[in-house]
């Protein structure tokens, strides 16, 4: 199953060769420091070296800013789309105003993801979770399947 | 709101300048006063970058806003910055210190930065400004692209089928050019080869001017303001994408 967003706000401590750099082009040096201290605070412009921390962090505050659209925008973009889809359907829409509803409608669901898309994901925890133990009780039933006919045995 | 706002794009705004080789100390020294007003708490967690000339310097502060100087430029960028803090009995956590702001609310306090920089540059007022730059960065999932970008790098990679493994497209562009202005934008999108990293988008608009500004607080004040409303009009125009749409080109070259 394919992780959505809240899983990916999950840092993933996992990883051991963190490496980030304190400057843009400057030498990489270990994230953690010291178990004792904090660590001193790190700046990452290049995304593009970053682990999956980075990648989370960005998507928190996008997330953090989608989900402040005011509600007059948000009607707004609704009613553009709702503009954009009748031409569409009535055959009238240029090839321009097509762009434009694309854009429309993913800058929508950017903000449905942001708004109510935590739910989503709590949903697909729990299936994973329920998933999990459906494939537990079946590796259970059938270790004690192994067991039963040796034991009828003694 | 922008694009940016919504996938948490980092600014950046800069001039280029007439040319003054200033030592670093002498730099630094001009731009004391911004370091100095930080609480003693976060003046000690100032990151000075190491100098690869002796005519230019770079800090960022602890809530993630970075100032370079060199002879002839100098710019302010927002970067998000974090740091782990180890925890009793468990993993250890990261805490943000710059603050989640959009792009767009970001732009002004930036640019404010940039004109309080500016004015305390050495020998300012003999100088004069002859571009101004906006930068936007965003570190992106491929499933995130906004449309028009996502329309542009199928463009570029028709004559392979749009077999992708990485890529790395550099395009400085020509938008407008008249007697006393020329625009600009040098569009950087990147992909490494791993599929767990992070792409990167890169937009550099710039507006350079023939005849330089004197760089008082209104011109630069002005100047900030009208490259703010064009470059975030560009990068509006660059998502939605009718620029890469091929019935659009069609017609324009009337093939």
């Amino acid at each position: 199953m394919r992780n959505s967003s809240a899983r990916q706000l999950e840092f993933d401590y996992v990883v051991g060769d963190t490496q980030v750099s304190s400057a843009p082009g400057g030498d990489a040096r270990p994230m953690s420091t010291s178990a004792q201290t904090v660590s001193q605070p790190d700046s990452f412009p290049d995304f593009t070296r970053y682990d999956a921390t980075f990648a989370a962090a960005a998507k928190v505050a996008g997330k953090i800013n989608a989900a402040s659209i005011s509600d007059v925008e948000l009607r707004e973009l609704l009613r553009e789309r709702k503009r954009l889809l009748t031409k569409k359907l009535g055959g009238k829409i240029t090839p321009r105003e097509s762009n434009r509803l694309q854009y429309v409608r993913w800058t929508l669901d950017r903000i449905e993801d942001a708004r109510d898309g935590y739910i989503l994901d709590a949903l697909e925890s729990s299936v994973s979770r329920y998933e999990q133990l459906a494939q537990d009780l079946t590796n259970l039933y059938s270790r004690l399947g192994a067991e039963l006919p040796s034991r009828k045995a003694r | 709101m922008s694009w940016c706002d919504r996938l948490a794009s980092t600014p950046a705004v800069g001039f280029k300048l007439t040319s003054h080789f200033a030592p670093i100390d002498f730099l630094l020294e001009a731009l004391a006063p911004i370091i100095d007003r930080q609480p003693e708490e976060h003046a000690k967690q100032i990151t000075f970058e190491q100098s690869n000339t002796n005519f230019s310097a770079a800090f960022i502060l602890n809530d993630g806003f970075r100032y370079a100087a060199t002879e002839a430029q100098v710019a302010v960028t927002f970067n998000h910055r974090a740091r782990f803090r180890p925890q009793s009995g468990g993993p250890p956590t990261m805490e943000m210190l710059s603050t989640p702001t959009p792009f767009t609310a970001l732009l002004p306090i930036v640019s404010e930065r940039l004109i309080e920089a500016t004015l305390l540059l050495p020998k300012i007022a003999e100088r004069k400004v002859f571009r101004v730059g906006i930068v936007s960065t965003t570190p992106i999932a491929d499933e995130d692209l906004p449309p028009g970008i996502r329309r542009m790098i199928e463009y570029v990679g028709r004559p392979w089928k749009g077999k992708f493994d990485a890529y790395n497209i550099s395009l400085l562009m020509r938008l407008a050019e008249g007697e006393e202005v020329t625009e600009r934008c040098t569009h950087t999108i990147q992909r490494p080869e791993e599929r767990d990293q992070l792409m990167t988008l890169q937009f550099d608009w710039q507006r350079t001017f023939k005849n330089g500004w004197t760089p008082n607080k209104s011109n630069l004040e002005r100047l900030l303001a009208e490259a703010q409303r064009d470059a975030l009009k560009y990068f509006e125009d660059i998502a939605e994408g009718n620029r890469f749409d091929e019935e659009l080109l069609r017609e324009t070259v009337g093939v």
